[in-house]
């Protein structure tokens, strides 16, 4: 019951044109203040929300983003991509979500690889006269992928918590990130074909493949640099994008496509996109940081271990209620706090560890991109400078997919394990 | 009734977490008027910020590293003292309740952040993990070092290698990753944190050892009943017992569970001589650092 | 009045967006440092977090003023009715009150860490009163801010413009 007024006063909040920030954190000051709870606890829990050097990715992502886009840069890359796969159907979206599941292989998080390749890849889209909406939420979903291909920072928490491998998460995350790309693609694809609008790009031949690809081949080698230096253990993520961004610079500036108002323009959009971001992590912390003193997820937890003994109710209803809790809580504090408590529940269900890890985490990309907390959505929201309506609108079809593949993941669990056992 | 909520570094599952779930039973088995909520695994704090969250009363618990003090009294970092405690006795008669090591370092805790330490958590002792073997400090020379805290950092410095601090969470991934070469941690972490998977040797230096600390917010302590107030105190001493006398096990069981998993590297008499002679000036850069209070604790140390 | 609260948050977001810019030469240098010389620094962690966390509360006011907070842009779209003017004011309060709270709050940890000398825990050892002046100081900002927006809903009027397209 006091589960759903609060939910409630979120929505009205955020129907009344709260800044979503401040409707989290706001609800979150006054949850606090009603039961008691020092608010002392607020500023300390704003200030340990943005003491974190892995939020840095997502700054440094956006000033590499910003200085390529500037720089023209992006466009070089994409017209590489589309000379080989732009003729078919969708071309574009197609390039989009590949280049999404490659950039996936860099990072751990949805939100820099939303943002990373939102930025690249929707000005081109748009050019091409894709429909907006579909291209917002294809952007949207593509970069949930960060966070189930791997390297991924929910699957370390996971492991960290229920003591399960964490290279076994990972390489259990291959199958399922592979196959949703690989949905996504054919999703695009369709809807190119049948839902049209675009103007479809010619086929390449092999003299504008090689010039096309020779063009992108600068910004190929940096991706390069920013893949091959975290594999090659040279710096962390946060780092690479940090190199990534002074690399950009350098070469736009060799390339003669960067000047000082360009530099200017693109640290200054950056930091707008990077504060209104921090804002809404912050105020979820502060929300999050109030119901895990109430005790409801956590009571929410246990109602479901105490009350289902048959092993498909209790998957039904663990979806269910992640699916619920998907719409409003951001996806660490998620995991963070229901986690421990499903986690005891799975071996008398006879539930495989590793597999519910990865079950655990597409819940998780789903609740990125359904409303009215997700922050896959206010990324994209935010670089494609759209309507929160309009990325949604594109975003369902994708949030489906993302159902369906959990639902198929229960009855097809090799498409997680067959990677963890047969290598 | 009042509520007692505590907030977590480690999992739940940890001994450590289980010495708090030990103490949670305790209290609520004597006081029917308290209850006590666990939030494990960082939920609500990360472990440098339960010195504050505890002292201003945001929460009424907390455990962390006694290192994470050491920005209000940088005299708790003595126990990392290379070392300085290197015999189970040492650390026994160090860490004992009332000894003259806990008298300095508590008090200067309570009054510095109001947090009053109901109990010391045994965490085990140091251990290097390692790509490359580490015998001797030259194996370490020009090597990057994960380590927890500022006085580890000088150890390491004095070792030759090149000091990183990084939270016990990312250690895995770095390590993966390479991003250092070398990271101090203890026994129990290197299984809990699946640290093995990552790194194919271990040094069993034992150059320092690990303590974490159960606090609470003194006017929460102070609002207690005197027979509540008994209860709290009385229930830390016994699973601080609990766990101190079970650490030894903890860290054997865990060696044997290791054993076949990675490459475990036991020090020579001489060998570890050579640690010690390479270590002996961090004791004075310390107690430059950490003032009167420093040198005190140093001294009811040996 | 107005103008020169306007005139802080323009300056503070500016600010801002540089102190990111140099995080990023900072962390290049730690790359290099530590790969090619074999010598990481022991400031640049947890300088380039004093810059994110500082950047992130000093900017907000900015980010308010141009509007570029995310909104749920679904009801009361019509810019110049009073309903439009009441929820937009109290939106601002919710804000303004949000940031009491934590300036508030902020305030008195800071007071006191700063009064007792106390450092960050880090080898670096920063005292705490720079670095966690940054919430009260920030949120301070982004509070008069929040005031001064209410008193130019009621005065020039909510911002016509839909602010993501004031590119
Ligand atoms: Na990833
Ligand atoms: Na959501």
């Amino acid at each position: 019951m006091e589960a759903a007024i609060i939910l409630g006063a979120l929505v009205v909040l955020l129907g009344l044109r709260v800044p979503v920030a401040f409707a989290l954190g706001g609800l979150g000051v006054i949850l606090l203040w009603w039961k008691g709870f020092p608010l002392v606890g607020v500023p300390q829990r704003l200030y340990g929300t943005m003491d974190s050097f892995e939020l840095l990715a997502v700054p440094m992502f956006l000033l590499m983003s910003g200085v390529l886009l500037k720089g023209g840069v992006g466009k070089d890359l994409f017209a590489a991509v589309q000379s080989w796969v732009g003729h078919w159907p969708g071309g574009l979206g197609v390039a989009t979500i590949i280049s999404c599941a490659l950039f996936s292989a860099i990072s751990g998080s949805s939100v820099a690889t939303a943002a990373t390749i939102g930025t690249v890849a929707l000005p081109e889209m748009e050019a091409r006269g894709y429909n907006r909406s579909f291209t917002l939420g294809m952007l949207a979903a593509g970069g949930t992928l960060g966070i189930l291909i791997p390297p991924s920072i929910p699957l370390i928490l996971y492991g960290v918590v229920t003591e399960e491998s964490i290279p076994s998460l990972f390489l259990a995350g291959i199958g399922p990130g592979l196959f949703l790309a690989g949905l996504f693609i054919i999703y695009g694809m369709l809807y190119s074909r049948f839902g049209g609008g675009y103007t479809p790009s010619p086929k390449a031949d092999w003299a504008e493949r090689k010039r096309a690809t020779l063009m992108a081949l600068p910004t190929i080698l940096l991706a390069a640099c920013i893949i091959g230096s975290i594999y090659a253990g040279i710096a962390t993520p946060s780092e690479s994008a940090g190199v990534g961004f002074v690399l950009a610079l350098a070469m736009t500036y060799a390339m003669g496509r960067m000047d000082w108002e360009k530099v200017k323009d693109a640290t200054h959009k950056a930091m707008v996109t990077t504060i209104m971001i921090f804002l809404i992590i912050a105020g979820a912390k502060v929300f999050s940081y109030a119901i895990t003193l109430f005790q409801i997820p956590q009571a929410i937890s246990t109602a479901l271990t105490t009350n289902i003994s048959d092993a498909n109710i209790f998957m039904l209803a663990v979806g269910g209620v992640l699916l619920l809790m998907g719409f409003f809580l951001e996806s660490i504090s998620m995991l963070l706090i229901m986690v421990p408590v499903l986690y005891p529940a799975l071996e008398a269900m006879g539930i495989h560890p590793i597999w519910f890890g990865i079950f655990f985490v597409v819940l998780i990309e789903t609740a990125l991109i359904t409303p009215p907390v997700g922050m896959n959505l206010f990324i994209i929201q935010a670089v494609g400078k759209a309507k929160l309506q309009e990325v949604v609108r594109g975003a369902w079809p994708f949030a489906i997919m993302m159902l369906a593949t959990a639902a198929l993941l229960w009855f097809w669990q090799d498409l997680a394990l067959y990677l963890v056992f047969k290598f | 009734d009042k509520t007692i909520r505590i907030t977590l570094q480690l999992p739940e599952k940890h001994p450590l977490g289980q010495n708090f779930n030990a103490w949670k039973s305790c209290v609520e088995g004597q006081a029917s008027d308290l209850k006590v909520q666990l939030f494990p695994s960082a939920q609500l704090y990360k472990d440098k910020q339960v010195p504050e969250a505890v002292g201003s009363g945001a929460i009424e618990m907390g455990a962390a590293s006694l290192t994470r003090f050491a920005g209000t009294v940088p005299a708790v970092d003595a126990i990392y003292v290379p070392f300085l405690l290197d015999s189970e006795e040492k650390v026994k008669k160090a860490t004992a309740p009332g000894s003259d090591v806990r008298k300095v370092l508590d008090a200067a805790v309570l009054e510095q952040t109001n947090a009053r330490i109901l109990w010391w958590q045994a965490y085990g002792r140091t251990i290097y993990l390692s790509k490359e073997p580490v015998r001797v400090p030259d194996d370490l020379k020009g090597k990057k070092v994960r380590t927890f805290g500022k006085l580890l950092g000088w150890t390491v410095e004095a070792l030759g290698g090149a000091p990183t601090l990084m939270s016990g969470s990312k250690q895995f991934l770095a390590y993966q990753q390479g991003a250092v070469d070398a990271g101090i941690t203890g026994i129990t972490g290197v299984k809990s944190r699946k640290l093995y998977e990552v790194m194919p040797n271990m040094t069993l230096s034992y150059d320092a050892d690990i303590e974490f600390v159960a606090v609470m917010n003194n006017d929460f302590y102070n609002g207690l009943s005197d027979a509540n107030k008994k209860i709290v105190n009385e229930c830390g001493m016994k699973v601080e017992k609990e766990l101190r006398d079970n650490m030894l096990k903890i860290e054997n069981e865990t060696l044997e569970f290791l054993k076949d998993k990675i490459n475990i590297v036991d020090l020579t008499d001489e060998e570890r001589a050579k640690w010690r002679e390479a270590t002996k000036a961090v004791v004075d850069r310390f107690i430059e650092n950490g003032g009167e209070t420093a040198a005190k604790v140093i001294e009811a140390a040996k | 009045m107005l103008a020169f609260i306007d005139k802080i948050a323009e300056f503070t977001g500016k600010l801002s967006a540089w102190m990111l810019f140099a995080v990023g030469f900072f962390v290049t240098y730690e790359v290099v440092m530590r790969y090619v010389f074999i010598a990481p620094t022991i400031w640049v962690d947890e300088v380039s977090r004093i810059f994110q966390i500082w950047a992130t509360f000093l900017a907000s006011a900015y980010v308010l003023k141009h509007r570029e907070l995310i909104v749920i842009d679904l009801f009361f779209k019509q810019t110049d009715s009073l309903a439009r003017k009441l929820v937009e004011t109290l939106s601002l309060i919710i804000i303004a009150g949000f940031c009491a709270v934590a300036v508030k709050f902020g305030f008195d940890l800071w007071l006191k860490a700063t009064l007792a000398g106390h450092t960050t825990d880090s080898f670096l050892a920063p005292p705490k009163w720079l670095t966690h002046g940054s919430i009260w100081v920030g949120l301070g900002f982004l509070l008069v801010q929040a005031l001064a927006e209410i008193v130019k809903v009621w005065t020039i009027g909510v911002p016509e413009l839909d602010a993501h397209s004031a590119d």
